[in-house]
């Protein structure tokens, strides 16, 4: 056995042995947060001996201490409904909101389901036998304390016990390597006496720089005081101290769940749970995500449409580990991926599953791998956190719009759609279907209905065909703003969509619109950047923050970057556009007068530094 | 990495002290939580101070010092005439080099009494008064004070409820959670908005020389964090002297 530890940067490994443990846990987990409490409780629960550890004073994570108190989607089901609606009971009685009797009640359960809870603690070293985790170190109150296991669950959402053991990890985007922005979350005090919170995107940090990610959360915290955030109708009474970090470390693990799979609703055998959100990306720099998800995104303007994506074993165990299993957000899904599968009702689930699986595995003293998927799926079931019902698909699944989505094969239907301002299903079910739907839309890009025409040119473009281009380029050139009305919001301009387009479709045509987009200091004038004419768009002044601008600028040199990487010979054309686009901070202080690293500062710095070290 | 001073804790006297030290010396401020001025802010010591962590950020954040924040100290040793520093991080150990210790925190051994202290809310403004007036006879609220606001719409208190020093935090607030469930009938429409997030502490004293250029600031021994950054001031100016 070695004992396994990173020291300024490098790993440290010492052999050990068993008397180095000061108390042997059936199941270890680390971090008690969103899915790490359930993780320990429904291990507990599952006779298992239980030692849970978190570094904060209280259990729970950001839905306790970073006081984000509700829910954004995930599906409802297992331990949490119950203890939802003991929290909601309490705080009905004698509360202002669920936080403080949701600590109160996991603590409870916690010591009623035999967890022994470790708070103010942190997992700081790693013992294995090979690629087997045997137990960990933990510092503690000023001392360290060794404790055996049979199986240790990374529930730390950041992979950080992976880390330390050595597993693989991923992190951030392809493009510039960015995770989603994260969150400062304010509590104030409404006039009627209740509690209202807000959460603001704070920015974009290395979290993996302590130094950096220290100066992050002061920054996000600091913005609490800009003029934008000001509310005359509450008083500020605390900033919640935990940030709320939307996608960290990722685990390579056995199986990892990409975009595609989720878009294509690929089924599992043996799913744990499902969850279920939309692609809750954040940030507004599409132009920087990747194609698989600008497709759907940006393209089909399909930004608030649901999937639900079954989750299994194979996708919570790090690539080669034994004993070893990941619970929370840093499970093994891509980048984009990461932004569904991180809702706190899905964690929650994916804590609980994970404890029956850790428990299961130390009673047989096998491998969770090893345990019998009927036996799992069984207490699973009864406590409702898996059911069929889950398996829910492809769903528009809010006020706006409340429908299963059904991917479209019939051309008359597809061409229905097509006339109409929500043609996002229509123009990504042509990607789906391919060259077979070539020959109707190039037929209805004839017709006369400019809605049909044009958006039969977005679906070409979306298949890769050649013919939409001229249709394109006259939506560009003509800065055409209309705004499709697809979704409740991130609805897309016509404009941004077709840059996007052309620059995936590499077209040289384009290349002089482009320029003067990015480089025409009278561009900013024009009046579609000023003047929003949809009424249902949602211009965010509160913000500060000028997005028609923002989508087409960052998508024209995104689109200038993939065509010159397709055409070798408009290389230097394309750097010195780029570099005379970007040689100062116009386009940062035409987006917005906030200051550097707020959020919005951030969306135009994050294009112009990828841009520039791409030239 | 070497700094001419280490402080730990992100406490309103380690903001005076690297306010005023850090124009001349190279600083360190590291601290186990992602809170500043906890002390104040965070314990729901004083009236409408916890309203202020977000100009406490923007202090330290303009501060001129590396900060660690969420971070381990596991071992300090001291070896011709510096301290070596060993903090663990996320997911690894660092270590660093400092002249100088400055430890701004309260030790257990070092408190002579300490609270937990929660905010609590009325919608009828003037229910405070009658509470304040009652003196409140009942057993189980002999520990309690409360501390009343001023408030133009609503009823708006501190309520402290001493701990032992032995307690720990998840112990406290299981007392006073259940001390509130149960509580009298006058305070049935008082609501709890927040609990703190750390003790309001007192320490034994205001500052010490624990080891040769390792000196003990508590930031909790002052009433008011005004005090507690002069506090901080003053070590700073004879440190630069």
């Amino acid at each position: 056995m070695i004992y396994r530890r990173l020291v300024n940067g490098k790993a440290e490994e010492k052999p050990a042995g068993c008397e180095s443990f000061h108390k042997h846990f059936e199941v270890i987990v680390a971090g008690l947060g969103t899915a790490g409490i359930y993780a320990a409780i429904s291990a507990g629960r599952n006779g298992a001996q239980v030692l849970g550890i978190d570094r904060l004073s209280a259990v729970g994570g950001m839905g306790t201490v970073g006081y984000v108190s509700g829910y954004y989607y995930g599906l409802g089901g297992g331990l949490h409904i119950k203890v939802d609606e003991e929290a909601e009971q309490l705080a009905e009685e004698s509360f202002l909101n669920t936080v403080e009797p949701k600590k109160y009640l996991f603590e409870n359960k916690a010591k009623e389901n035999n967890v022994e809870l470790l708070l103010e603690s942190t997992v700081t070293g790693v013992f294995m036998e090979g690629k087997t985790v045997k137990g960990v170190s933990v510092f503690s109150k000023g001392e360290t304390l060794n404790f055996s296991c049979d199986i240790l669950i990374d529930a730390t959402a950041d992979a950080n016990v992976c880390t330390i053991a050595g597993c693989s990890t991923r992190y951030g985007r392809e493009t510039d390597g960015l995770t989603r922005p994260f969150t400062s979350v304010r509590i104030s005090l409404r006039k009627d006496g209740l509690l209202a919170r807000t959460n603001h995107d704070s920015g974009y940090v290395n979290q993996n720089d302590p130094f950096q990610l220290s100066q992050g959360i002061l920054h996000a915290h600091r913005s609490q005081l800009l003029e934008e955030f000001a509310d005359p109708d509450s008083r500020l009474l605390f900033i919640a101290p935990f940030v709320g970090i939307r996608e960290g470390r990722l685990i390579e693990a056995e199986i990892t769940i990409t975009a595609r799979d989720v878009i294509e609703c690929k089924q599992a055998d043996e799913p744990l749970f499902y969850g279920y959100s939309d692609f809750d990306k954040h940030g507004k720099d599409h132009a920087l995500e990747s194609e698989v998800l600008q497709d759907l995104y940006v393209a089909a303007n399909l930004s608030t449409v649901c999937f639900s994506v079954p989750v299994t074993l194979q996708n919570l165990i790090p690539k080669g580990y034994k004993s070893l299993l990941a619970a929370g957000r840093h499970l093994g899904v891509d980048h984009d991926t990461a932004s569904i599968l991180r809702m706190k009702r899905d964690m929650q689930k994916c804590g609980e599953s994970v404890g029956v699986c850790a428990a299961l595995a130390a009673r047989y003293g096998v491998q969770p791998t090893e345990v019998p998927y009927q036996e799992i799926k069984k207490i699973l079931e009864e406590t409702g956190c898996l059911t069929e019902e889950h398996n829910k698909g492809i769903w528009f699944d809010d006020r706006y719009r409340k429908e299963k989505v059904k991917w479209l094969k019939c051309p008359e239907k597809i061409k229905a759609e097509l006339k109409t301002d929500r043609p996002g299903i229509a123009i990504y079910s042509c990607k789906l279907l391919g060259d077979s739907i070539v020959p109707h839309l190039k037929k209805w890009m004839e017709e006369n209905d400019k809605m049909l025409r044009t958006n039969s040119a977005l679906a070409l473009g979306l298949i890769g065909d050649a013919s939409c281009l001229d249709t394109l380029r006259e939506i560009v050139r003509n800065r055409d703003a209309f705004y499709y009305k697809d979704c409740r919001r991130t609805n897309q301009l016509r404009s941004a969509i077709a840059i996007y387009l052309l620059g995936k479709l590499g077209d040289l045509e384009i290349m002089p619109t482009l320029r003067e987009i990015l480089c025409d200091p009278l561009e900013y004038e024009k009046p579609l950047y000023h003047e929003i004419t949809e009424l249902s768009y949602h211009f965010n002044n509160t913000k500060n923050f000028n997005e028609v601008y923002y989508q087409i600028v960052s998508q024209a040199a995104m689109a200038v970057i993939r065509i010159m990487r397709k055409h070798e010979e408009v290389k230097e054309e394309a750097r010195e556009i780029l570099k005379k686009a970007f040689e100062d901070d116009r386009h940062i202080r035409n987006t917005t007068a906030m200051p550097p690293k707020t959020y919005e500062y951030e969306s135009m710095e994050n294009i112009k530094r990828y841009v520039l070290s791409s030239i | 990495m070497e700094y001419d001073l280490l402080i730990i804790g992100t406490t309103v006297a380690a903001l005076g002290l690297a306010e005023t030290a850090g124009k001349d010396l190279k600083i360190l401020i590291a601290d186990q939580t992602e809170m500043v001025a906890y002390e104040y802010v965070n314990s729901f010591k004083l009236p409408s101070v916890y309203s202020e962590s977000a100009a406490y950020y923007k202090r330290f954040h303009d501060l001129n010092a590396d900060i660690l924040l969420n971070c381990e100290i596991t071992n300090i040793s001291y070896n011709r005439g510096s301290y070596l520093i060993e903090i663990f991080s996320g997911t690894e150990y660092r270590t660093f080099e400092a002249k100088r210790i400055a430890d701004t925190r309260s030790k257990e051994e070092n408190i002579t009494a300490k609270s937990l202290n929660c905010l609590i809310i009325n919608k009828n403004k003037d229910e405070a008064v009658e509470i304040l007036s009652d003196k409140f006879n009942h057993d189980a609220f002999k520990e309690v004070t409360f501390i009343p606001e001023t408030d133009e719409n609503l009823g708006i208190m501190i309520m402290k409820v001493s701990c032992p020093l032995e307690m720990s935090l998840p112990e406290a607030r299981h007392k006073l959670i259940e001390l509130w469930l149960k509580r009298p009938e006058r305070l049935r429409k008082w609501k709890i908005a927040a609990i703190g997030q750390c003790f309001d502490t007192k320490a034994k004293f205001p500052y010490c020389e624990k080891n040769e250029n390792y000196f003990l600031l508590p930031s909790d021994y002052y009433i008011t964090p005004e005090e507690s950054y002069e506090a901080g001031v003053q070590l700073g100016r004879r440190l630069l002297a």
